[in-house]
């Protein structure tokens, strides 16, 4: 299994927070109302997905931009798998209030898992979420 | 400035294991009122104008926290809320981010100077 850190788990409920914190602010700085964040963490494929521009007809591109989209049809690097899936369904969840997580981070159970000797870590709210304060 | 990277083509498809970190914000009529957002416009002053200068000022946010703990913005875009997503609050943006830790140091660096990897598609249709 290749790994970047040891403590990627850590790192990301603690980046997740901290983008938080930030954009909430405080009494004499209030900046975003609503802000939620999850974290899952497992296997997702990686690498270079999506076609290049010269593999796309003029025709599809113009039709793009009549409609007043963006063509955003490029190449480049990204990750796709249930994990991804799993942090935005985490991060809906608390959106649309099913988590009450007013100064927490919602963790799915293998995040919670790694995490727990490192970070203060609740009782689980759900069966696969957990919430993670630091 | 500039900057010798590979070619996109040579950085390996792979299974990783990674931890993800997906941010969702929630931004109000209220919010692109506020003094300190207003502040930061640069020209106009017109909701689009202010909810352009909100979306900057999230991806920085993203972008310093995301790298402190050495990790990669895989991707902030902006969506427009449907009636569902509104709940009736007055949300004319969510934006949405999405971090990745444990993805190779090539990657992070490239995210880090802003090339191939981390793109900001921002989609104003604001209602």
């Amino acid at each position: 299994m290749i790994q970047a850190h040891e403590d990627d788990c850590a790192r990301a409920t603690l980046a997740a927070l901290a983008v938080r914190a930030e954009l909430l602010g405080n009494e004499s700085r209030t900046q975003f109302s609503a802000v939620s964040c999850g974290v899952a963490s497992g296997y997702v494929f990686s690498g270079a997905l999506g076609c290049t521009t010269s593999a796309i007809s003029a025709e599809s591109r113009s039709a793009a931009s009549a409609a007043g989209g963006f063509f955003s049809a490029t190449r480049r690097y990204d990750v796709i798998g249930d994990t991804v899936e799993r942090a935005a369904s985490i991060c809906s969840q608390i959106r649309q209030g099913k988590l009450d997580c007013s100064s927490w981070a919602a963790v799915d159970d293998t995040t919670a898992e790694a995490i727990g000797s490192m970070l203060a870590c609740s009782k689980a709210v759900s069966c696969r979420t957990a919430l993670v304060y630091v | 400035m500039s900057h010798e990277y590979p070619d996109l083509e040579l950085w390996s498809n792979e299974v990783r294991a990674i931890s993800c970190a997906s941010i969702s914000v929630e931004v109000t009529a209220d919010d692109l009122r506020c003094p300190m957002l207003q502040s930061r416009v640069t020209s106009g002053n017109s909701q689009d104008e202010r909810l352009s200068t909100a979306v900057h000022l999230i991806t920085q946010r993203v972008q310093y926290e995301a790298y402190k703990y050495e990790g990669t913005v895989l991707s902030v875009r902006v969506v427009t809320p449907n009636k569902a997503m509104r709940d009736r609050k007055p949300v004319v943006a969510i934006v949405n981010a999405v971090l990745g830790y444990g993805l190779p140091p090539l990657v992070r660096v490239a995210a880090y100077c802003g090339r191939t990897v981390a793109t900001v598609n921002t989609y104003f249709a604001v209602s």
